[in-house]
């Protein structure tokens, strides 16, 4: 009699320890990526065929990085296949938190490190302090919606796109708007301007406030920081949700990586020609390059040692060679790793990421804009230095 | 009953004395040993309250008497420079907590009454149980699909309404346009958090409609009243305690709601009552659930005690709503035993997720207002009488209808977006080596083993400990005042906000075994916080329903109490006990916000529970909806299987689409257990 629910109870147990058999069995579920091997010429600057890596290794930080790390690892995996790479997108602060706690080799982050946080990054670097390595290079564009004038790119300076995003400017049919787009000024509708801006803490936000910051200091007299500074319009969470929130109503105006836009209307902004007069500037990886690799050319060598490249970007710098709203994200790496393993396996990795093979996965995933040469080599030299350490 | 023959009667044979001298040692032994487990996890209960708050309050702690300088700057930092000291930057969001929460009621409560009168008195008894478990049906659904639905369908479509309102009636504060375009502001979100309160609602209601007194309704209607008049005579005043009290466990829940308001509200920080203006609120918990991945240390430290701020406002909302349906004109306490109003709880079905106590038939009784007003209604107003019975019968159906509505529009929703990822590649692979919108599209096999194993956790700390602390307070505390503040702390329990058990899990692994320790297993220490008042409460009313002429008869013969409640009681109960755990797991394995805080986001299968980052289905969810579009290039749109770019809202609804298929069988298998049990131990 007592036996009868006790069998039954049993062979539940075991249906159920046999499902969670197989699943286990089948844990790994990791899917074979197509066609990573390009073109072999374009692998030539790949120093490190003839390293043989293996092991598992972790990174985490920026989520704007996802989708080129997504897309490095994939690659990488072509030269190293026995190394298994996790990166955590949980946000530039949680990345370096868990770096400078030695939790992971690498973090990936929006801004480079602050003094005092390089100073504790000795603890984990083997005596030296880190260094930032600028290995992702982003247009952000200022995105519109509004119907019929999408598809073209309405031209704003910048004192109007901070005039409308501290909320001076409230109408589309602006005059000022109208002024800047004689072509277009008919069409432009009788329509509120909504503003929509990251509510969650972003890089992006604080490179676009740089951006306003610098280039139209008198209306945008916020300092820059990663928390959207006013509330005119609306806040949404992530680039995901600037656009969703675009994309539901008419008149809105906001700012994502320029390979978030999708249908939405990108605004050009006002530049200088060489000629002299002005024209729009769309939002384009090259520009955008050109402003990083001006920005490198005034570097000064001597401002932190070890192969440190810290960038500021001349966001006010008017000229129609370069496209001034960009964001750069680093790498975040020790100069030197206690165990020859991490050092070749980081060494490894950043001149994958920084090569032109990687660079062009991430420009086709994440509409990212290719490293200049010179900034390439700088970290090609660091990388390189770090996979010679025995 | 065919338990009885159970009964290990045989002993008494035995020849051999010293045998049986030892066997009954042992069994005396063993009946220590079980009541002092039991005893200890009555008690555990306590500590474990007393845990949460203690926890939360060290690691909040700095954000109260820290490095004053860092304090400032973090708030600074969170706020945009606007303020800088925590009183300062929690009060905003208190209020918007309210806000939303209150206007979420004001929405909620007509209409959960409506429907509550609806499936007692309306329904024919036929169908009365099916629209009950339609009802119920919007309490499963997770709530990061109610926040996907309300952030992708409902805020696009409530403009026009939201723009016509704020026109007619703009020169009422409350509805002063213009209204913002797109509308994601309080009074969508109260919408979707009144969507997610009505069950509660409307159970506990429906529950308390059923017991007035037929005696009361058939004088009314004796006297010539109409439904309606027999409705307002006799059965709201015999509810409106309970039904406040049910309200207020409503208010419990949106406090502390997080991804639908996250998904939705558009936040600001102001005082203000606008219900059509973005940027005017934010609550808590979605402010916590904003900020908390890019907090630093000090950060998370101001978070924390936000969290705590949030856990004593529901505290407060719980211990209100159990004074308001506990206490009585003549009764000494506010915690009255359970155990007086566990037999007018017993109509009640098992699988209440949520806990009122039920005001005694007698006492209610007295309060009534005499039948005698009936009569003196005028023969001249029996057309007006009947225009209002007519109006109100329109009403309360049409409350069902309001009800629906939003029911069927998530389940299509879901279905029509989540089939075109829905193939067996999806189910049995992960997303690791999934590049952007690029063919292999990857899938959730890695979510669904987190879920499993993270719930799987959730049910071995959670089960036990429930199950012997309610064999505690039924059959050994029964009465004392032990009983009373347990009971009453498990009331408490079942009020937290999910987010502040991730919290919770977070601190307490943070602090014992290093910062940013986060794994599998905090999960499920989080959400064993959640699930353990649900199967204390059930399992308590199972056992109270085994009838006591099988532990007399067992006691009878000489068994002892362990035995009797191990042999006897327990499996009696236990279809009881297996279908209220399996609704408690169907209300937590759709928890999102505890789990996106304490095991993480990660792309890989793994199967460890307590080592590294583990993907749940609900994280998957939100993880895949907050990535946006997928970049294509035009190689990569022309390639077959092409690059898709919106691959990522169609994983999201995919995954969705799975979890709700879970969480439904999962519901109708406790369903069909309660159904099953109750028909054999009813009679």
């Amino acid at each position: 009699m007592r036996s009868f629910p006790e069998h039954r109870t049993r062979r539940v147990l075991s249906a159920f320890c046999a499902t969670f058999l197989v699943l286990l069995a089948s844990a790994c579920g990791d899917n074979v990526p197509l066609n990573m091997t390009s073109d072999p010429h374009v692998a030539n600057d790949i120093g490190q065929k003839a390293l043989h890596l293996s092991g598992q290794f972790a990174g985490a930080g920026s989520s704007a990085q996802k989708a080129a790390v997504e897309a490095w690892i994939a690659g990488y995996n072509v030269y190293q296949p026995s190394v298994d790479i996790a990166y955590d997108p949980s946000g530039s602060g949680a990345g370096v938190n868990s770096f400078l706690q030695g939790a992971t080799l690498w973090a990936g982050s929006d801004k480079p490190l602050t003094q005092k946080q390089r100073e504790s990054s000795k603890a984990v670097c083997a005596g030296q302090g880190a260094i930032d390595l600028p290995v992702y290079i982003s247009p952000l564009a200022v995105i519109y919606n509004l119907p019929g004038l999408n598809d073209v790119h309405l031209t704003m300076t910048a004192d109007v796109i901070a005039d409308i995003f501290n909320g001076t400017i409230t109408q589309w049919n602006d005059q000022r708007i109208a002024a800047l787009n004689p072509t277009q000024a008919t069409k432009l509708p009788d329509t509120v301007i909504t503003p929509v801006w990251r509510s969650d803490k972003s890089g992006t936000t604080n490179s676009f406030q740089e951006y306003l910051h610098q280039a139209a200091g008198k209306q945008w007299t916020y300092e820059p920081q990663e928390t959207w500074p006013n509330a005119t319009g609306q806040g949404a969470k992530g680039t995901a949700g600037v656009v969703s929130a675009l994309s539901q109503a008419e008149g809105t105006i906001g700012y994502a990586d320029a390979a978030q836009s999708g249908d939405l209307g990108t605004v050009a902004v006002s530049m200088k020609s060489a000629t002299g007069t002005r024209v729009g500037v769309a939002p384009d990886a090259q520009k955008a390059a050109n402003l990083v690799d001006d920005a490198l050319k005034n570097l000064k060598s001597s401002s932190r040692e070890g192969g440190d490249i810290s960038l500021h970007l001349n966001h006010a710098k008017d000229s129609d060679s370069v496209y001034p709203i960009t964001q750069v994200s680093y790498s975040i790496v020790c100069p030197t790793y206690s165990d020859a393993t991490s050092a070749h396996f980081v060494g490894s990795w950043i001149e994958f990421q920084a090569s032109e093979q990687g660079q062009k996965l991430a420009a086709s995933n994440s509409g990212s804009a290719p490293l200049p040469d010179e900034l390439r080599s700088r970290i090609t030299a660091v990388a390189r230095h770090l996979m010679e350490i025995r | 009953m065919t338990q009885m023959t159970k009964i290990p009667a045989g002993e008494s044979s035995s020849a051999v004395s010293t045998s049986m001298l030892s066997e009954h040692r042992r069994a005396r032994r063993a009946n220590i040993v079980f009541g002092a487990v039991a005893k200890f996890c009555g008690f555990f209960i306590l500590a474990l309250l007393a845990a949460v708050a203690i926890f939360l309050l060290l690691r909040g702690l700095p954000a109260f008497f820290g490095d004053s300088a860092s304090v400032k700057s973090t708030i600074a930092a969170f706020t945009g420079g606007e303020v800088d000291n925590f009183w300062g930057f929690v009060s905003p969001l208190i209020f918007g907590t309210a806000l939303t929460a209150f206007l979420a009621l004001l929405l909620a409560v007509p209409i959960s009454i409506g429907i509550a009168l609806f499936i007692t008195f309306y329904c024919p008894q036929r169908f009365s149980g099916f629209v009950s478990s339609i009802v119920d049906l919007l309490a499963a659904i997770p709530s990061v699909i109610y926040g996907l639905w309300g952030g992708l369908v409902l805020v696009p479509s409530v403009f026009g309404a939201a723009d016509a309102v704020s026109k007619v009636f703009g020169w009422i504060p409350l509805f002063s346009g213009p209204a913002a375009n797109p509308p994601r502001t309080v009074g969508t979100v109260s919408i979707v958090l009144a969507v997610m309160v009505v069950p509660i609602i409307t159970s506990v209601s429906r529950d308390l409609f059923k017991q007035t007194p037929v005696l009361l309704q058939e004088a009314a209607l004796g006297l010539g009243a109409t439904r309606w008049e027999m409705i307002r005579l006799a059965v709201l005043p015999f509810a409106k305690s309970g039904v406040v009290s049910a309200a207020m466990l409503g208010l419990g829940r949106a406090l502390g709601e997080t991804m639908a308001v996250l998904m939705i509200l558009s936040p600001g920080r102001s005082f203000s009552f606008n219900l059509f203006k973005a940027s005017q609120n934010q609550t808590i918990a979605a402010n916590i659930a904003a900020q908390f991945p890019e907090a630093d240390d000090m950060g998370v430290s101001v978070l924390i005690a936000t969290g705590l701020v949030l856990f004593v406002i529901t505290f407060l909302v719980n211990f209100a709503a159990r004074r308001i349906s506990t206490h009585k004109p003549g009764q000494k306490g506010f915690f009255t035993t359970l155990r007086a109003k566990a037999s007018s709880r017993r109509s009640r079905g098992a699988g209440q997720a949520e806990n009122v106590t039920v005001p005694q038939t007698e006492e209610a009784a007295g309060e009534h207002p005499s039948l005698e007003s009936v009569t003196t209604i005028t023969r001249s107003s029996a057309r007006s009488r009947h225009r209002l019975d007519v109006a109100m019968r329109v009403l309360i159906y049409l409350s069902l209808v309001v009800a629906v509505i939003p029911l069927i529009s998530v389940l299509w929703t879901v279905v029509a977006g989540g089939l075109a990822q829905f193939n067996w590649y999806f189910l049995t692979h992960n997303m690791k080596g999934v590049i952007g919108g690029l063919y292999p599209y990857g899938g959730i096999l890695h979510a669904m083993i987190g879920t499993l194993e993270i719930t799987g956790g959730a049910m071995l700390i959670s089960i036990p400990v429930g199950i012997m602390t309610s064999v505690w307070l039924v059959e050994y505390a029964q009465g004392t005042k032990p009983h009373t503040v347990v009971s009453f702390l498990v009331d408490v329990m079942s009020g937290i906000p999910s987010i502040v058990a991730g919290l919770f899990a977070y601190s307490v692994f943070s602090i014992i075994f290093g910062p940013g320790t986060v794994n599998g297993f905090v999960g499920s220490v989080a959400l064993s916080i959640l699930m353990l008042p649900t199967v204390i409460r059930t399992c308590e009313e199972m056992l109270l329903i085994v009838p006591n002429d099988l532990r007399e008869a067992s006691y009878g013969l000489g068994v002892t109490k362990a035995r009797t409640i191990w042999r006897i009681v327990l499996p009696t109960a236990l279809p009881g006990i297996v279908s209220g755990v399996i609704l408690a797991i169907a209300r937590v394995i759709g928890e999102t916000a505890p789990l996106l805080i304490a095991a993480g986001v990660i792309t890989g299968t793994n199967a460890n529970l307590f080592s590294g980052r583990m993907m749940t289905l609900p994280v998957y969810v939100y993880d895949e909806y907050s990535q946006g579009l997928a970049q294509c290039s035009s190689q990569g749109l022309a390639l077959s299987p092409p690059c898709v770019p919106q691959i990522r809202m169609e994983r999201a609804w995919s995954a969705a689409l799975v979890l709700i298929i879970l969480v439904l069988i999962l519901t109708v298998i406790g369903r069909l257990i309660t159904r099953i049990s109750s028909k054999r131990l009813g009679k």
